[in-house]
């Protein structure tokens, strides 16, 4: 049978002894795997060094690949072990932070999220940079599996079966997990709505 | 209690709710799953019914819908290519450090599929595209070498190449919303393939990453004798 996913045909061709298949893969993956791994682990180091890994995996992979999923399930299925490993190492060298709560691991943020913590200027610019950082900030507070269901649903437009794949779960959960990702954000920035629905309804 | 255990009871709690009113959290679950185009035909009809009458219903969607907004936005967030360069140069010695088996493999010079060949005659945008392009082959360059010329294969790319990055910030990368580029003939040129490749709000250089992999596994179909298409 001929696989439908173009990145499932690239791994092929890789283990078939095609080099340059791998050069593509990384071209196409690697900026949005790393985008990722930094939400996860929060520590731009680490996502590099990470993303590295992640494609070492694919790498040793390479001979014994069989194509059980789309290309992508497998590889952000590799980086978030990867990156939980990571947190897991992390809390064992400092036992009092928890995995559930990255933000309070007191790692800093991606780089570019520093620079808006300065006094803003009443412009709508910064406002809009204020609040991308208030929702950056907002998101590192979610649990590590509803950040990387809702990532995946939503930038990487996986399914919630594929999401399933990643995380190891049930479809029914990602859909719970999607949801209450979504939730909890829109509540975090706001969100009022949330308690009048169900009386509305009745009229 | 367990994560899986909180959710299997959340899911009882809503498909036991379901013949009722919907409550604050199943009205989120709704609008969640019509988000991800993954609401049954019944709870689609009932959560547009409920839309048509409740203000806060509708309100709340508008919330969701901009939690996914600010997703997309972040993840939009440029990375500099200088960092992308570094993390390349690192990940191309572990590769030639792995790669022992000497091989002649490299990156295809094939001809280019029709569309292919349209998106990529233009030598400006190659200029353009360059440093993407190299992105990637010199990991297959590691690859095949499999020896320690690492620092060789991972020289650092001209940077005169590139003649499209305003202000050094690299140029956007797959997955990214976009670009702020000026509306150019080959723009538009692009952005026709990429509706003709089902890619509709796809930036240039995505168009152009799936041109590459059209290109890619055109070469080859051609070489395994396959009929194309």
């Amino acid at each position: 049978m001929q696989p439908i996913d173009p990145d499932v045909r690239l791994m092929l061709a890789f283990r078939d002894g095609d080099e340059s298949a791998f050069g593509l893969l990384y071209r196409r993956w690697s900026a949005r795997l790393l985008r990722y791994l930094e939400r996860i682990v929060r520590e731009p180091a680490v996502a590099e060094e990470l993303l590295q890994d992640a494609f070492m995996r694919v790498l040793d992979a390479r001979e014994r690949y069989a194509p059980e999923a789309r290309f992508s399930t497998w590889l952000f299925h590799i980086a978030r072990n990867l990156a939980l490993n990571e947190l897991a190492r992390a809390r064992s060298r400092h036992p009092h932070l928890s995995t559930d709560e990255p933000a309070d691991r007191g790692v800093p943020g991606p780089p570019q999220l520093v620079l808006v913590a300065s006094t803003p200027a009443p412009d709508e610019a910064t406002d809009a940079r204020r609040e991308h950082a208030r929702f950056a900030a907002a998101l590192a507070e979610l649990p590590e599996r509803q950040q990387t269901a809702l990532w995946l649903a939503v930038v990487e437009g996986q399914s919630y079966e594929e999401i399933a794949g990643v995380l190891g779960s049930s479809v029914q959960s990602v859909k719970n997990l999607v949801h209450r990702a979504r939730a909890n954000l829109a509540d975090r920035m706001g969100g009022t709505a949330r308690t009048v629905p169900a009386a509305e309804a009745k009229r | 209690m367990s994560d899986e255990e909180r959710e299997t009871r959340a899911t009882r709690t809503m498909q036991e709710s379901r013949a009722t009113e919907p409550t604050p959290e199943e009205l989120d679950a709704l609008l969640s799953a019509r988000r991800d185009g993954a609401l049954e035909a019944g709870e689609a009809a009932r959560l547009e019914a409920l839309l048509e009458t409740s203000e806060a219903a509708r309100l709340r969607a508008l919330e969701l819908e901009r939690v996914d907004a600010m997703l997309r936005a972040l993840a939009a967030e440029p990375i500099p290519e200088a960092r992308l360069d570094r993390i390349e140069a690192a990940l191309g010695r572990r590769v030639a450090e792995t790669a022992t088996r000497p091989s002649a493999a490299r990156a295809p010079e094939t001809p280019i599929g029709e569309k292919g060949r349209r998106a990529t005659d233009d030598a400006s945008r190659e200029r353009r595209v360059s440093r993407r392009r190299s992105r990637g082959f010199g990991l297959a360059a590691a690859l095949a070498a499999g020896v320690v010329l690492a620092t060789v294969v991972w020289a650092p790319r001209e940077k005169n190449a590139v003649v499209d990055e305003p202000g050094g910030q690299g140029l956007p990368i797959a997955g990214t919303a976009g670009t702020a580029e000026p509306a150019t003939r080959e723009g538009d040129e692009l952005a026709t393939l990429g509706r003709e490749l089902g890619l509709e709000d796809a930036s240039d250089l995505e168009v152009i990453e799936e041109l590459e992999l059209l290109e890619f596994l055109a070469a080859r179909e051609r070489d395994a004798g396959e009929p194309q298409g």
